[in-house]
């Protein structure tokens, strides 16, 4: 029918005779007719996948329904090509199949169900015939089959997985549960070789398929990735995750350090302006979104998967010399993550300075996904101001509170041989002082998050206050400390930088409350906040690794009293008035209590001490001593479960977050799928060369 | 090839005939060549006197061998008739090998008469000597061989290159072997054209005797004269005497077999040699015989096949009978065997693919077994008594000490390497087949640099090297590594020494049976043995193969030797009856061994058939292919693992990334099979021909250059880090059938994990030494024992009760409960997953069944995450807000106040409460790993380790260094575990704490950590006590027990190490290279600067050990009974050492042969002023004052100051 709307006849002469073929077949009559070897011919024929697509975009959905045998019978022929012996007639049948399936579903767009089905393959076949095919692509899969059949079997699977917005609801996705091929696609992963050329696409296509209905059915996915113990394999998923987001760290970081080969963080602050150049801020952008799936990957392993916690501290790639393209892991992916062909790299972005590169290549560490996990955070939180990079820190922050709640994980993050670097950027800000210009030392991991937590509290303090982040924030830091305090653990951290972001979030808070207490639940956020200063109160004997860090705290909170005191007045205000908080405005007043008393008991020593000394302001050794010397009568309220938190749970706080997460994913991955490299001559002839 | 060698196919015939009739002919080629002759005889002559031919012979003796060899080989030149030749040379070996399958027979018909079964007395040492010598010249022969071979089978032609090729190749490098099994192949060829069974044992023969003459050439190009007429001798008592005898003919009459003359008509000398033992037996016992033989027209060679082996028959008759003769016999297998060997690794370098170069191997490895277990004590018995005969008086006094039980491993080095004359040199080659195996382990370094320095002793040793390293993997991979260091310093002189060549047949992995060769070999044997009748050839050579099969020949030798030889003997002349074999009338030590045989010979034969056929199928490679599938199927859980469904079997060898790089790919021992066989007692065998050595070659690599790259790293921090990272990569490839070689001869054991946290980067300025805790579990066998499935981090522990209540609860709510379910089994999986109507065949795709299945028990831990979640669904978080970690904390609820003060005091008495260990420091890490107790160390790694629950796992430990040279290091061992051994020897309570080496390369290898030790560096650094002070903090009261026995341990240790350190000079004493372990004793570590080198050569530390007065002070002062009871040690020590200052001292100055090592830079001087150190001259009076002079100088030493505080100020070491 399509051909009807063409034009003339002269044009038709023109047309390549695949879409002549096309034509023939859409019009509705039995192709054979014409010619008794069409089907042998179709699949010589290099397919030209939009032509095709063309012709079914044009047909209406009663006409489609007019070619539904047509169509059921393209489907059984390309199936039954992929059993044949010419790789060549194999791909153009996948070929066929995938231009088919994406048009199909495109033309479908809102209308599911078994009418997709239905056209596409035919109720009766469907089962029988999609084991086959599915079947064929685990062969293909796995078998030792050329590299592009591979891929573009992979490619065939993610257009049956994005055919839809909402996963969910894309029916032909019950037969891939059915006929499960995550043995076939994560075994990709297992060796450097397949991973590198198919591994991003692997991952994508796992993550996806675990979104699958994950909570309404038993879904084999989810199941078998949450089984996987086989080390090597989840090292190998790790590490397409952590090669995807090194090589954005690696971007960012030669970015920004172009201007000046001179220091690393002097140079930061120096892009204070550039940073903010909205085009610059779109590239960015852009990169970070093509992360996405890689970090929902993430997500889904650390979340599902308890062995995986081992992959997170593996080292990637320490063979391979230490230049930073290959310390970051990039020599199992040539290309950028293939996923993103359709990201636009910035010239700027993609080629680091000479002398960068040197200067790098010293301070080059082995890395690992926590490692390079924890950097991206640091980058991707910069931004969040927009809903989408706000989801981006949300994400990355799920994953943190995973990992922070593992007990095994735990033990990997504070392990003291377990040291490591991990590079961490922070905005430069105006009213910051660049931080001191030296290479951290390599520590245990809890460090760096505690880092990345305090950085992200001390650069968010804005009126738009992304309440929710600082919540998941702070209860990350709680679980570190939860784990502390159990097992006695006494990380070696400057805990003053915590009480002092602690402290001035809380400050912020107060100040703001006008403006925040309309819009937000801010009393449960200060309710962590103080829950967290009585563990320190409390329990510091459990996990302070020096007596002096506990004189210090007192000092914190001496020095500062006045902000506990605001919040004090504040959450008696709030409690004393009905109103939507006042149960947790009566919570944070009780925890208020210890560093009321505190304050309480120590202001008049100190108040005395000055009078004896003759000394209006103490300097801090003096605060320090009064404190050290009256501890006696102080005592200390303990407060019942301190050290307890909510266990994270996807539903049903954040089913909706990620049921999102995945559908911009799946639209974006659609988008994405490429298929360019098949419709090249020159990959066909290779391929015949390769049988 | 066994079947061909049983069809006696006129072809067949025609080869062994003409070796029959050279065989006869050959005395008389005696006459006709006198010079020949003469060199024939002279062998015999040399051992008796003999006829004038004898006497000429003797004159030769008298001259250098090589003088001979030279002169034969001009003589030879003109000798060999050229043109009678290629075909006669093949025929010479066929003859060999139908002589060797055939002789016995053909003596009993022939020469029975000629050799009066009554040995004559005097005679038997001569045969049992020719035996002995046999082996040592297969050894040298190895080289020679495949050329040899080369031209029996190419022809003529190819003769007089070979020769050349032989000085070239002199070496026994593997190349040879490569080169032996084509030729074998082409030998082959012509003998294919016969009947391939004949071709097999033939060619098995002909390599031998070929290889036997080479050797001989080679022999006596390279060696001196003397070896000439032992190899004379042996030759004539090594082969049967049908081959002998054949061989002399040629030789003799060049019309005859001119071929083999052409061939060996340099080796004329040679020719007779390829005479086996039996041959010796007859030409010894009877001259008169051989002449007779000779004297017979040489067209009785035609018949010969058949005569010889009667004669042989015969022979071997007479030899039972004779009392004496049973040793014989049994040497003259030996002998066999051993001449074998070499042609084994010939063939089996050639990757056995002539029929004949596997079924060489075979017959190699039923000799080898032979040679090594029975044969060899008697023959060096034997050999012994030749020398007597043959050597003059003062040699015989040799003898003698040879033939006591003084004789012992180091006074075997040290003669083989101060004894030039040949025959002592081959006799002790021999006798080294009996010294027990560790000690050879003990002395590899010696023998190695022998080795590689001296090439005359290389061919003696070579035979017994290959032997070990057939044996034990271990070894020859020491071998290999020591080989390497040791030729790295000589490489230059040649191109390819036969170090090095030695150490590439070694890791070319051809040091057992080719499983390549036996499967073709297999196949060849089915057919035969469907076909034909079994010969003896056949069986030998079936026995072979299935013991090779298994894995090397020399593994199996135990169990082989008993089954092999009875049917060998047994076979065809199992006329004679077994129990006619008494032991040997030598009263050999090891008769034991020989006794066995007889013993055993009548049942082995119907054994052997089925035995072979077994193995024949096992090794068809389908079968294994199928026995995978099969495995991987039936145990899919685990096999998935190892060879993932993806089909990647492709070999990762050597790549971490892979997961596999330390996996050959062998699944022998890990199928269900092999656990069924091995359950049942049956010893598993690797019939799948992987590299049996890559995987640990593998891991040892790794490790070095895990090394290398952190020397790369700036600073410690990143160094640290590093390794932390490279570790973890290498434990993806980990448990796998690899070990610690340092550890692996005391408790064999698999690696499987090596948890990298534990692995500390060591202090050292440039270099990067660090040490691993490795996690082993212990195994029977390292190389059977099936490798530690993987297992992942157990978090049993860590599930909360209330995952446990709620998971079955919930089970029945939906679906999704199969997931929480502890449990899971196969069927609740599959109840679960039918009830969802949404996916029902789900159960039906292999992968999941298969996961559910071998995952069965990770659920349980993996389940309640899931569970949870899903648990939420049903009953929401009624539980939730209880996280785990609040049951913990239930105490802290009671409490409902605490005072500031009390949580102040006690944050400052838990942290400041004193600690065992030291702080972590990131700028010496190794401190506090080194001094936590390795008890808690272990308990500690064990608990966090998913293999810790295993009854057999163990922690080791290993420090790993590149960069640094450690023959010395393992030199200072030797020499410490010698000093050990004579004082406790010799009663002298005085102690020792050598530590194991592992020498990888010239500039890497392994350390032994010493665990429980601190330095004394350490020590003053962190306690800041002086030493009275720290023992007294550590022990208790001064006249606490334990500090008495500390201090008792103090000063025995110290006495040792004080003498140990004067004798051979160690320096750099300064506190950082002396340790203290837990127990008092003193540790002096670091061997870098001894006997004539010493820091920077400035004079530093003048005084002969290093003996502070803070040490003094330990032991109670100067005037203390415990430094009395110190001094009298000393003196003792001493005194015990002096009386053993040989053993020292050989040790010593044989590594001290072309070796660049540091301590050896004085030359020349240092053994003779180490030698000066055990002042032999003077009294004990005497003695005791020049200690005491020691020991004052010592106390009272300058210059120990003025190094602490050198090394105090340049390296801040206390």
């Amino acid at each position: 029918m399509g051909s009807k709307l063409k034009p003339g006849g002269v044009r038709r002469h023109l047309k390549e005779k695949v879409v002549q073929m096309y034509e023939d077949l859409f019009h509705g009559t039995d192709p054979c007719v014409n010619n008794a070897r069409f089907w042998d011919d179709l699949f010589l024929l290099k397919p030209k996948m939009s032509a095709m697509e063309g012709e079914i975009s044009r047909c209406s959905s009663e006409q489609l329904v007019g070619l539904k045998e047509n169509i059921n019978t393209l489907f059984a022929k390309c199936v039954q090509t992929l059993a044949h012996q010419h790789n060549i007639r194999v791909v153009n049948a996948l070929l066929t199949l995938c231009s088919l399936v994406r048009a199909l579903y495109r033309k479908m767009q809102g209308d599911y169900g078994f009418d997709f089905i239905n056209i596409l393959i035919g109720f009766d076949a469907a089962e029988e015939q999609m084991q086959l095919l599915l079947n064929h692509c685990s062969n293909f899969l796995t078998g030792e089959y050329c590299d592009s059949l591979k891929s573009l079997s992979l490619k065939f699977l993610l257009v049956l997985a994005t055919g839809t917005d909402n996963i969910s609801q894309n029916t032909v996705l019950e037969y891939l549960t059915i006929n499960c091929n995550f043995d076939a696609v994560i075994q990709l992963l297992s060796h450097s070789s397949t991973r590198g050329q198919h591994g991003p696409e692997a991952v994508l296509y796992l993550m996806l398929m675990v979104n699958y209905r994950k909570h309404e059915m038993t879904n084999p996915y989810t199941v078998n990735i949450s089984l996987l113990d086989d080390e090597l394999l989840l090292n190998g998923y790790g590490q397409v995750i952590t090669a995807s987001l090194a090589d954005f760290n690696h971007k960012y970081s030669s970015h920004f350090m172009e201007p000046q080969g001179s220091g690393w963080f002097a140079s930061l602050t120096s892009m204070v302006g550039s940073m903010f150049l909205s085009e610059e801020m779109a590239t960015r952008n852009e990169h970070i979104k093509a992360n996405d799936s890689f970090l929902l990957a993430l997500y889904e392993a650390v979340h599902l998967n308890r062995n995986f916690i081992t992959a997170l501290t593996t080292a990637t790639d320490p063979s391979t010399p230490p230049s930073p393209a290959n310390t970051l892991d990039r020599s199992a992916t040539p290309p950028p993550p293939a996923t993103t062909p359709d990201t636009p790299q910035t010239p700027s972005s993609t080629q680091a300075p000479p002398q960068v590169s040197v200067e790098m290549e010293a301070s080059v560490q082995p890395t690992n996904l926590l490692v390079t996990f924890l950097e991206y955070c640091s980058i991707v939180m910069q931004d969040t101001k927009t809903e989408e990079s706000l989801n981006n820190v949300k994400l990355c922050f799920i994953i943190v509170t995973c990992i922070s709640e593992d007990q095994y994980c735990n033990l990997l993050l504070h392990d003291a041989n377990l040291v490591f670097t991990v590079p961490l950027h922070r905005l430069p800000m105006r009213h910051r002082k660049p931080p001191p210009d030296r290479t951290p030392h390599a520590r245990p991991l809890a460090c760096a998050v505690l880092d990345v937590m305090v950085e992200f509290m001390m650069s968010h303090m804005m009126k738009k206050l992304p309440v929710e982040l600082f919540v998941q924030s702070v209860s990350i830091i709680h679980r570190l400390l939860c784990y502390q305090k159990r097992n006695s653990v006494r990380l070696p951290y400057n805990w003053k930088e915590l009480w002092a972001a602690l402290i001035a979030l809380a400050k912020f808070l107060v100040t703001n409350e006008a403006y925040l207490a309309k819009k937000m639940n801010i009393f449960q956020l200060a309710h962590q906040i103080m829950n967290i200063f009585n563990l320190f109160i409390t329990y510091g004997d459990t996990f302070l690794s020096t007596p002096s860090s506990y004189d210090e705290l007192y000092y914190e909170i001496m020095r500062m009293h006045q902000v506990f005191e605001n919040l004090y007045s504040m959450s008696l205000r709030y409690a004393r008035t009905d109103g939507d908080y006042k149960e947790s405005a009566q919570r944070l007043t009780n925890s208020l209590g210890n560093v009321r008393s505190i304050i309480n008991h120590f202001t008049p020593k100190l108040d005395k001490w000055s009078q004896e000394h003759g000394i209006s302001t103490l300097t801090e050794e003096q605060v320090l001593e009064v404190v050290r010397n009256n501890y006696d009568s102080l005592t200390l309220k303990l407060h019942d479960s301190l050290d307890q938190y909510e266990k994270y749970s996807e539903r049903p706080n954040h089913s909706t977050f990620f049921a999102n997460m995945v559908r911009s994913i799946l639209s974006d991955t659609r988008q994405s799928i490429d298929f360019t490299a098949f419709e090249n001559l020159s990959i066909l002839q290779e391929l015949g060369n390769s049988t | 090839m066994e079947a061909h060698h049983s069809f006696p196919s006129p072809r067949l015939r025609r080869p062994p005939p003409h070796m029959s009739a050279s065989a006869p002919p050959a005395p008389p080629s005696a006459c006709p060549l006198p010079e020949e002759f003469a060199t024939v005889h002279g062998g015999t002559s040399g051992r008796r006197p003999l006829p004038p031919h004898a006497s000429t012979g003797r004159k030769h003796r008298a001259n250098h061998q090589r003088n001979l060899s030279l002169d034969f080989r001009s003589m030879g030149i003109v000798l060999p008739p050229l043109p009678s030749i290629p075909y006669s040379g093949s025929h010479q070996r066929n003859r060999s090998l139908d002589s060797v399958l055939q002789k016995i027979p053909e003596v009993e018909g022939s020469d029975t008469p000629q050799n009066p079964p009554t040995t004559n007395p005097p005679l038997k040492p001569s045969l049992s000597f020719t035996f002995s010598d046999a082996p040592s010249f297969k050894l040298r022969n190895d080289p020679c061989r495949p050329r040899a071979l080369a031209t029996a089978a190419t022809g003529h032609p190819v003769v007089v290159k070979r020769e050349k090729d032989r000085y070239d190749q002199a070496s026994l490098g593997s190349d040879d072997s490569g080169i032996c099994s084509s030729e074998g192949d082409n030998t082959r060829e012509p003998s294919t054209e016969r009947a391939h069974s004949a071709d097999c044992l033939d060619a098995a023969g002909l390599i031998s005797d070929c290889e036997i003459k080479s050797d001989y050439s080679e022999t006596l190009e390279s060696e001196g004269n003397m070896e000439e007429p032992e190899v004379d001798t042996v030759s004539e008592g090594g082969d049967p005497g049908d081959q002998t005898l054949v061989e002399d003919g040629d030789d003799v009459s060049p019309s005859d077999t001119t071929v083999t003359e052409s061939i060996d008509s340099p080796l004329d000398p040679s020719v007779t040699d390829p005479h086996s033992p039996l041959t010796d037996f007859i030409g010894t016992q009877e001259k008169s015989e051989v002449h007779e033989c000779s004297s017979e027209p040489n067209e009785l060679g035609e018949e010969r096949s058949e005569e010889t082996s009667t004669k042989d028959m015969k022979l071997c008759d007479e030899i039972c009978k004779s009392g004496s003769s049973d040793s014989a016999g049994s040497l003259t297998l030996g002998t066999k065997s051993v001449t074998n060997p070499s042609a084994e690794n010939g063939s089996n370098g050639a990757s056995g693919v002539s029929l004949s170069g596997s079924e060489k191997v075979g017959v190699s490895g039923v000799e080898g077994t032979l040679s090594s277990s029975g044969s060899s004590m008697a023959a060096s018995t034997c050999c012994v008594n030749f020398l007597k005969t043959k050597l003059d008086e003062k040699q015989s006094l040799l003898l003698r000490l040879f033939e006591s039980k003084m004789f012992d491993m180091s006074m075997a080095v040290s003669y083989l390497y101060k004894c030039k004359e040949p025959g002592v040199q081959q006799y002790i080659g021999n006798r080294l087949f009996s010294m027990p195996t560790s000690e050879s382990h003990f002395f590899l370094p010696q023998l190695v640099n022998m080795y590689v320095q001296t090439y005359e002793v290389a061919e003696v040793l070579h035979p017994y090297m290959v032997h070990l390293c057939r044996h034990d993997i271990t070894f020859s991979l020491q071998c290999a590594w020591l080989l390497d260091a040791f030729s790295a310093d000589s490489s230059h002189h040649r191109k390819k020494s036969h170090g090095t060549k030695l150490k590439n047949l070694i890791l070319s992995d051809e040091l057992r049976p080719k499983q390549e060769g036996i499967l073709g070999l297999s196949g060849e044997m089915r057919l035969h043995c469907a076909g034909g009748r079994p010969t003896l050839c056949t069986r030998i050579k079936e026995h072979p193969s299935p013991g090779s099969n298994p894995g090397s020949p020399v593994t199996e030798l135990p169990p082989p030797f008993s089954s092999r030889t009875p049917s060998i003997l047994s076979s065809p002349s199992s006329a004679f009856p077994p129990p006619n074999l008494p032991t040997p009338a030598t009263g050999l030590p090891s008769s034991s061994n020989v006794p066995s045989l007889p013993s055993v010979l009548p049942f082995p034969i119907t054994i052997m058939p089925s035995h072979t056929r077994k193995s024949h199928q096992r090794s068809r490679s389908d079968a294994t292919v199928a026995l995978q599938a099969q495995s991987s199927v039936t145990s899919s859980g685990r096999v998935h693992k190892r060879t993932p469904s993806s089909g990647s079997i492709k070999n990762c060898l050597g790549d971490l990334t892979s997961g596999r790089s330390f996996d050959n790919g062998c699944c022998c021992f890990d199928s269900e099979e092999a656990r069924c066989n091995s359950l049942r007692g049956k010893t598993v065998e690797c019939n799948c021909g992987a590299p049996r050595l890559a995987p640990e070659l593998e891991f040892v690599r790794a490790l070095i250059s895990i090394g290398k790259r952190l020397g790369a790293q700036p600073t410690k921090e990143a160094k640290t880090s590093r390794l932390l990272a490279e570790l973890s990569v290498l434990n993806l490839n980990l448990p796998a059938r690899v070990y610690l070689p340092l550890c692996a001869t005391d408790s064999p054991h698999h690696v499987v994990r090596i948890p990298p946290q534990a692995a500390v980067v060591l202090n050292s300025k440039d270099k990067a030494p660090y040490i691993i805790y490795v996690e082993v579990l212990e195994v029977e066998d390292l190389n059977t024992a099936p490798v530690q499935i993987k297992l992942a981090h157990s978090l049993r522990h860590t599930r909360s009760e209330e995952n446990l209540l709620n998971s079955p609860a919930s089970t029945s709510s939906s679906q999704l409960d199969l997931t929480a379910t502890p449990t899971t089994t196969t069927t609740a999986t599959t109840s679960g997953l039918g009830s969802t109507s949404s996916i029902p065949s789900s159960l039906s795709s292999p992968h999941l069944t298969s996961g559910y299945v071998d995952e069965s028990d990770c659920w349980s831990h993996e389940d309640d995450e899931i569970s949870q979640q899903y648990c939420r669904l049903k009953k929401p978080r009624d539980r939730d807000t209880i996280s785990m970690m609040s049951l913990d904390s239930c105490d802290s609820r009671e409490l409902t106040a605490r005072g500031a003060a009390d949580i102040r005091r006690r944050l400052s008495e838990t942290v400041n409460a004193p600690k065992t260990g030291f702080k972590r420091d990131p700028e010496d890490p190794s401190a506090a790993a080194l001094k936590e107790p390795w008890e808690e160390k272990v308990d500690r790694i064990r608990e966090t380790s998913p293999y810790g629950h295993l009854v057999s796992w163990r922690l080791q430990s290993v420090i790993v260094k590149c960069g640094d040279d450690l023959r010395q290091e393992l030199l200072a061992y030797q020499l410490l575990c010698m000093f050990q051994k004579i004082w406790s020897e010799e009663k002298v309570s005085l102690w020792l704490r050598p530590y194991k080496i592992l020498v990888i390369s010239d500039d890497s290898g392994m350390i032994e950590p010493i665990v429980n030790t601190c330095s004394l560096h350490q020590i003053k650094k962190n306690s800041k006590m002086t030493m009275l002070e720290y023992f007294l903090k550590e022990f208790g009261d001064k006249n606490s027990e334990e500090f008495l026995t500390a201090q008792k341990n103090f000063v025995e240790s110290c006495a040792a190490y004080c003498l140990v350190c004067y004798i051979i000079q160690v320096k750099d004493r300064h506190n950082g290279n002396i340790l203290l372990d837990n127990e008092g004793h003193i540790i002096h570590i670091d061997f870098g600067f001894m006997l004539s080198s010493s820091p920077r050569n400035l004079g530093f530390e003048a005084s002969p050990f290093k003996l502070t007065p803070e040490l003094v002070e330990v032991m109670g002062g100067e005037n203390s009974d415990m430094f009395a009871y110190f001094k009298i040690l000393l003196l003792q020590g001493l005194m015990a050492a002096r009386k053993h200052n040989e053993k020292i001292l050989s040790l010593v100055e044989i590594m001290s042969s072309g070796s660049k090592l540091a301590c050896f830079r004085a030359g020349a001087s240092v053994v003779p002023a180490l030698r000066s150190r055990f002042h032999i001259s003077m009294t004990d009076e005497q003695l005791q004052i020049h200690l005491d002079s020691l020991v004052y100088n010592a106390i009272n030493s300058l210059t120990t100051k003025l190094y602490d505080g050198f090394q105090y100020f340049s390296n801040g070491i206390l």
